[in-house]
C-alpha cells in the first residue's frame, strides 16, 4: 500500500482547473458536514440526553438550552446497567469468537487446500452446504445442544464458550480462506517440505504469513459481527455478569429505567469505544484498511 | 382430546367488586407427580433456586429480598436456597422454559396459566399445598384459574389485578375536567380526550398500546367493556364481533376525525408509562400496579396519578379483564424441592398476611424506601384476610387511596384472558389496532373478520 | 483467481487403490491431516451440522421440549404457509432487500471514491465516517427511535420543521416504517463499508487514470470506466455479504417496531423468531426456517452462476 499518493481519480492538473477547484471545495465543505451530522451529531445528542432530568428530554429534545444537573443519571446507569462490566464482556466475546473463527477456518481450509486428504472433498462439500444456511434453521437446536452437549453431557449456559464455539462454525470464512491459500504457489510448500518442514511448520512458517491480509479481512468481519450479535447472546447468557453491551442495554430499557438513566447508559455504551477509537483509530484504521485492501 | 370447562364464579371482591375469574381446566398427565408425596420428605435436606432476585441497580430491593431469604433459611434449615436474577421476559421465556434452565420457583404472567398446565409445563402442585394448608386460604377466585377439572391446583396466583383507565389529574385541572371523576363510558373518554385536545396542547389526550402484543390485550380489554368475548370460554373458536369493531371504530374515530391520539401508535407498556411519566398523556388503559413503576422508578409526581374503573361500552355481559402473576414451579423438580418451593412462596408472597409482625415488618420496610404500601388491587388471600392485613398495615399505607376511589368502587364483572393460545392472541391482534391507527381508509369489519381467520388458526395449532 | 481454484481442486492426481497400511498412510500425511480435521469436524458436528439435522427433525414434530414429542406430518409446514402473514413477511422482507440494495449500497461507494480524493484531512473524514460503526447497534437503535419521535418536537421531526418539512410519522405509519429502518442501517453501514472501499481503491493502479486522462476521458469517465470496475471483486463479496445480512434481518425490526404498524416491518426472522420464542411452536418455527433455508438454497445458486459468468467475463 503506498502512503503518499500523488493522484486519484482526479490528477494534479484537474485540481489547478477553477472547476473542478470549486466543484471539489463544495463537495468537501458539504460531505464534511454531513458526516459531522451523522457522525458526531448522535453521540452530541446522547451526552447531552445523559445529564437531562428525564422529563425535559421527552418535552424538548432538541433544546440547545439545558441544565446539565444530573449528572447522578451517568452514576445510576454505570452501576445498574455495569456498562463496564458488559461492555468488557462484549471485548471477550468478540476476542473469542474471532479466535474460534480463525482457528477452524484455517484449519479446515489448510486441510482442504493444502493436505487435501481423500474425504477432503466429503468435508468440503458438508462445509458448504451450510454457507446459505440461515442460522435460524438451527437457532433452537442449536440451544437445546449449548444446554446439554450430546455425549458430553454438559452445559455451556452461561459460559463465554456458548458464544465463541458456534461462532466457529463459518462456512464463508472457510471457502475464502481455502480461495486465498489456493492462490499461494506450490512450490513454497514444496521447498518447505524438502527442508523437512511437517505440515505445522508450513502452515505457520509459509501459509499464514502469506495470509495476513485475508486473515485482516477475516478478523475485521467476525469483531464487526460479534460487536453487533444480540439475538445468540441474550439466550445463552442469561446471567447479567456475563452479558454484552447489546443485551444489558435492551433490557435496561424494557426495564423499569428511567429514561435519562436510559440515555446516560446510551451515552456511556458510545462513548467509551470511541475514545478508544480515537485513541487507536491510526493503528485500527490502517489495520481495517489493510483488511480492505485484498481484492476479494 | 381434552375437555375446558371455564366457571364465572360471583364472590365479593376486596372492594365489594363482584369478581369473577375463570377456572381453566385441563387434562394433564396425572403420571407425572401423581405418586410423589409417596418419597415426600420435609425434613430432607433440598437445595432449590428461586427467581425474581432484584437486580444490583436496586441496591435497597435486593439487600431486603435477601435479608427475606436469610430468615427463610434460618427458619429452615434443610432448606438452602440459590436466588437468582432470573426474571419472566416474554423474549426468551419460551426458550428458557423448554430449555429447562429458569429456576426452581418465579414468578411468570398469569397469561400463561393454561397452557403452562395443558402442555404439563407445571406439576401438580396439590400435595404439598394441602400439606402447608395453603390451599384454603388462598383466594378460591383466583384458584380456580389454575385447576384442572378434578380440582387439582398447578400453581399459586398472586399479584392479581384488573385492567382500569389511568389518567393524568393534572392535565384533567387543566382541561377543566374535575380530577375525581374519571371517564366511566367510552363516549365520555371520546368527549373527554376533545376537550384535553382544546386545552392542553402538545399533551396525547388519549394513548393507546400496540406492541408487544399490549395492543391484542388491550383490544380484548375493550371488548370485554363492549360485553363482547376474543374467543369462546372453552377456547375453541373466535368469537370475535360487533363488540370488537365498535372499540376499533371509536379508536379509528379518535386517532382521524378527532386526532385526540397523539402521533406514536408504537406503545407497549413501557413506553406508554414512560411518556405518561413525562406528563404528556391524559388517560392510557392500565392497572393499578402501573402506580408502582410511574412513581417509584420514573418519579412521576403521585398527586398526578388518577386511574378509575374500566370505561363502559356495553349493556349486558360486559366487564374488565383481569390478569396477575402465577409461581410457575419447575415441572422436572423433585417432590422434595417442590414442597421447598412451596414453603418459599408461602413464606416470601403469604406470611404477611397471616402474621401482624411480618405485616408491620413487610410496610415499614417499604415505606421507608419509599415504596407504595397498600395499593389496590386484587387479593390473593380470601377478603377477610385481607381485610385484616390492610387493618394492620393502615397506619403505613403511603398511596393516596382516594386518587384510587373510582377503579376501587368498582363492581364490574372480572372476565378472565382468552384461554386458548393466549399471547399468540395478543400477537395476532396487535396488527389490526395498528392498522386502524396508521392508516385511515382501514376496513375495520375486513381487518376483525381477517383476524378472526388467523385466531381460529391459531387455536386449531394449539390443540393439535 | 477461479481458475487456480479449478486447477487445484483437479489436481489431486488419481491415485490406484491400495490396500490399506496405516503406517504408510500416516507417514503420507494422513494423521495429520486427522488432527487438522478433529477440531473442524467436532465444530461443525456439535454446532452446525447436528442442529441443522436436529431442526429438520423438529420441523415434522409437535414439542415443547418438555412433554415427549409427536410426529404430525406435514402440519407445521401447512400450517406455517396457510398463515396470511407469511407472503407479507416475505414480501417485506424483499423489500427491505431492494431499498436496501437501491439506497443503501452506493452510498458507501460514493463516500469511498470521494474521501480517497481528499489530499488533507482523509484521516478526520475516515475517523467521521467510521464513528457510527464503533457505536454499540442497540445502543444506536434506542437513540434513533427516540429520534424518529413522530410527535412535532419530536428529534428529527424539530430539524426537518426549520425548513419546513414534516412532521413525518417515521415508524408510526405503514409506509414510511420500512425505509426509516432502512435509513438507520444505512448510517450504521455505511462507514465501515466505506472503509474497505477505500483500502481497495488504493491498490487502484494510478497509471490506468493517468492513460485515460491522457486518451482525453473526463473525470467521470474515469469513475465509471476504471475506478468501479477495479472495485468489481471486493463489491461482488460486499453485495454478498450484505445479501445474506438482509435475509436475516432481525435487530433492526426487533427493537425499531416489533414488525408494526400492521405487520408492515415484519421479516421472515421476525416471524420466525415468534413461533418458536413467544409462542414456543418450536415445530412451526424450524419448519419456517427449512423453507427460509431452501430459498436461500436456490438464490445461492443462482447467485453462483451468476457472479461465475461475471467474473470471468
Amino acid at each position: 500500500m503506498t502512503e503518499l499518493k500523488d493522484r486519484g481519480v482526479v490528477s494534479v492538473s484537474d485540481r489547478r482547473r477553477p472547476l473542478v477547484r470549486t466543484w471539489f471545495g463544495v463537495v468537501q465543505a458539504v460531505l464534511l458536514v454531513v458526516l459531522i451530522v451523522s457522525g458526531l451529531g448522535p453521540l452530541l445528542w446522547a451526552a447531552k440526553a445523559s445529564v437531562s432530568p428525564s422529563n425535559d428530554i421527552v418535552s424538548d429534545p432538541m433544546g440547545i438550552w439545558f441544565s446539565p444537573n444530573d449528572w447522578g443519571n451517568l452514576a445510576l446507569a454505570w452501576n445498574g446497567a455495569q456498562i463496564g462490566r458488559s461492555l468488557g464482556n462484549t471485548v471477550i466475546l468478540a476476542v473469542g469468537s474471532t479466535l474460534s473463527t480463525l482457528i477452524v477456518s484455517v484449519a479446515a481450509a489448510f486441510l482442504l487446500s493444502v493436505l487435501r486428504p481423500k474425504w477432503g472433498p466429503w468435508l468440503s462439500g458438508a462445509i458448504l452446504a451450510t454457507l446459505f444456511l440461515p442460522g435460524v434453521v438451527s437457532f433452537v437446536p442449536l440451544y437445546l445442544t449449548i444446554l446439554d452437549l450430546p455425549l458430553l453431557n454438559i452445559s455451556l449456559q452461561d459460559t463465554f464458550w456458548a458464544v465463541w464455539l458456534p461462532a466457529g462454525a463459518s462456512a464463508f470464512n472457510v471457502v475464502v480462506l481455502k480461495r486465498f491459500f489456493d492462490s499461494i504457489p506450490r512450490e513454497y510448500m514444496e521447498a518447505a517440505t524438502i527442508d523437512g518442514a511437517g505440515p505445522m511448520r508450513i502452515l505457520t512458517m509459509v501459509v499464514l504469513p502469506l495470509s495476513r491480509p485475508i486473515l485482516g479481512v477475516i478478523v475485521l468481519l467476525s469483531i464487526v459481527g460479534s460487536w453487533k450479535e444480540f439475538l445468540w447472546p441474550m439466550l445463552v447468557l442469561s446471567n447479567p455478569d456475563l452479558q454484552p453491551v447489546s443485551v444489558m442495554l435492551p433490557r435496561l430499557a424494557t426495564g423499569n429505567s428511567p429514561l435519562a438513566v436510559q440515555m446516560a447508559a446510551v451515552f456511556l455504551s458510545i462513548i467509551i469505544p470511541v475514545v478508544l477509537f480515537a485513541i487507536f483509530q491510526k493503528q485500527f484504521l490502517r489495520g481495517v484498511g489493510t483488511a480492505g485492501g485484498v481484492k476479494g | 382430546m381434552m375437555k375446558l370447562s371455564r366457571r364465572h364464579v360471583l364472590a365479593a371482591g376486596s372492594t365489594g367488586a363482584v369478581a369473577a375469574l375463570a377456572g381453566t381446566a385441563a387434562c394433564s398427565d396425572p403420571g407425572a407427580s401423581g405418586g410423589a408425596t409417596d418419597d415426600l420428605d420435609p425434613s430432607a435436606d433440598v437445595t432449590i433456586s428461586v427467581g425474581d432476585q432484584p437486580t444490583e441497580d436496586k441496591p435497597e430491593e435486593l439487600a431486603a429480598f435477601n435479608e427475606r431469604v436469610d430468615e427463610f433459611e434460618a427458619a429452615n434449615g434443610n432448606i438452602t436456597l440459590e436466588p437468582t436474577a432470573e426474571v419472566w421476559e416474554a423474549q426468551t421465556f419460551q426458550a428458557k422454559l423448554a430449555g429447562g434452565t429458569l429456576p426452581t420457583v418465579m414468578g411468570v404472567s398469569l397469561t400463561y396459566s393454561y397452557e403452562l398446565i395443558e402442555n404439563g409445563q407445571l406439576p401438580d402442585m396439590t400435595p404439598y399445598l394441602e400439606e402447608l394448608e395453603l390451599l384454603d386460604e388462598l383466594n378460591p377466585l383466583a384458584l380456580d384459574n389454575v385447576k384442572d377439572d378434578d380440582g387439582n391446583v398447578y400453581t399459586i396466583p398472586t399479584g392479581l389485578f384488573s385492567v382500569g383507565i389511568a389518567y393524568n389529574r393534572n392535565i384533567f385541572e387543566q382541561a377543566g375536567l374535575d380530577p375525581d371523576t374519571p371517564p366511566a363510558t367510552w363516549d365520555e373518554v371520546r368527549s373527554f380526550a376533545q376537550q384535553i385536545k382544546a386545552a392542553v396542547p402538545g399533551v396525547t389526550p388519549y394513548a393507546q398500546m400496540t406492541t408487544n402484543n399490549t395492543g391484542g390485550w388491550m383490544l380484548t380489554t375493550m371488548t370485554y367493556s363492549n360485553g363482547g368475548r376474543i374467543q369462546d370460554d372453552a377456547g375453541t373458536e373466535s368469537v370475535m364481533g360487533e363488540e370488537t369493531i365498535a372499540a376499533l371504530q371509536l379508536l379509528h374515530d379518535m386517532r382521524w376525525v378527532d386526532d385526540t391520539m397523539g402521533r406514536e401508535f408504537l406503545y407497549d407498556q413501557e413506553g406508554v408509562r414512560q411518556a405518561f411519566a413525562g406528563g404528556t398523556i391524559g388517560m392510557v388503559l392500565q392497572a393499578p400496579d402501573a402506580y408502582n413503576t410511574l412513581v417509584r422508578d420514573y418519579d412521576f409526581d403521585p398527586a398526578h396519578f388518577g386511574i378509575g374503573q374500566l370505561p363502559q361500552g356495553g349493556s349486558g355481559n360486559n366487564g374488565t379483564l383481569t390478569g396477575g402473576t402465577l409461581k410457575l414451579f419447575d415441572a422436572k423438580a423433585t417432590p422434595n424441592q417442590l414442597l421447598a418451593a412451596a414453603k418459599w412462596i408461602k413464606f416470601y408472597e403469604f406470611d404477611k398476611f397471616y402474621d401482624e409482625a411480618a405485616a408491620l415488618a413487610d410496610a415499614e420496610s417499604n415505606a421507608a424506601e419509599g415504596n407504595p404500601v397498600g395499593l389496590p388491587g386484587l387479593p390473593p388471600v380470601s377478603q377477610e384476610i385481607y381485610d385484616r392485613y390492610l387493618g394492620w398495615i393502615e397506619p403505613h399505607i403511603n398511596v393516596p387511596l382516594e386518587q384510587f376511589a373510582s377503579y376501587t368502587s368498582s363492581t364490574l364483572e372480572l372476565i378472565a384472558e382468552p384461554p386458548a393460545g393466549t399471547q399468540q392472541t395478543y400477537a395476532a391482534l396487535d396488527p389490526v389496532v395498528q392498522q386502524i391507527l396508521t392508516d385511515e381508509n382501514a376496513d375495520i369489519a375486513q381487518a376483525v373478520a381477517d383476524a378472526s381467520e388467523i385466531l381460529n388458526g391459531i387455536i386449531e395449532q394449539a390443540a393439535r | 483467481m477461479t481458475k487456480t481454484l479449478e486447477a487445484a481442486a483437479a489436481a489431486p492426481a488419481r491415485r490406484r487403490r491400495k490396500p490399506f497400511n496405516p503406517v504408510r498412510w500416516a507417514r503420507g500425511g494422513g494423521l495429520h491431516a486427522v488432527l487438522f480435521a478433529v477440531p473442524v469436524v467436532l465444530v461443525y458436528v456439535y454446532f452446525s451440522w447436528g442442529p441443522v439435522i436436529q431442526g429438520l427433525v423438529l420441523s415434522f414434530q409437535k414439542t415443547n421440549l418438555i412433554q415427549p414429542a409427536e410426529w404430525v406430518g406435514w402440519g407445521n409446514f401447512t400450517y406455517v404457509l396457510s398463515d396470511p402473514g407469511l407472503v407479507q413477511a416475505s414480501l417485506n422482507t424483499a423489500y427491505f432487500a431492494v431499498l436496501a440494495l437501491v439506497f443503501g449500497f452506493p452510498i458507501p461507494i460514493v463516500l469511498a471514491v470521494l474521501i480517497n480524493e481528499l489530499r488533507k484531512y482523509d484521516t478526520l473524514y475516515n475517523a467521521l465516517a467510521y464513528l457510527p460503526a464503533i457505536v454499540p447497534p442497540v445502543a444506536a437503535i434506542l437513540l434513533w427511535k427516540f429520534f424518529y419521535d413522530p410527535d412535532a418536537t419530536g428529534m428529527f421531526n424539530t430539524a426537518l420543521g426549520w425548513v419546513g418539512l414534516g412532521p413525518f410519522p417515521w415508524l408510526n405509519a405503514e409506509n414510511s416504517a420500512m425505509p426509516s429502518i432502512v435509513l438507520y442501517a444505512t448510517w450504521a453501514g455505511a462507514g465501515s463499508t466505506a472503509i474497505i472501499y477505500i483500502a481497495a481503491l488504493s491498490t487502484v493502479r494510478t497509471e490506468l487514470y493517468e492513460a485515460a486522462e491522457i486518451d482525453g476521458a473526463g473525470i467521470w469517465r474515469r469513475v465509471w470506466h476504471i475506478t468501479l470496475p477495479q472495485l468489481r471483486n471486493v463489491i461482488f463479496v460486499m453485495m454478498l455479504l450484505q445479501l445474506i445480512g438482509t435475509f436475516q434481518i432481525f435487530t433492526e425490526p426487533f427493537l425499531f417496531t416489533g414488525g408494526g404498524p400492521n405487520n408492515a416491518t415484519q421479516t421472515i426472522l421476525l416471524k420466525i423468531y415468534n413461533y418458536a420464542f413467544v409462542n414456543g411452536d418450536f415445530g412451526a418455527a424450524t419448519a419456517l426456517s427449512v423453507l427460509l433455508a431452501a430459498f436461500l438454497g436456490l438464490l445461492s445458486v443462482v447467485y453462483y452462476f451468476v457472479t461465475k459468468r461475471w467474473s470471468t467475463a
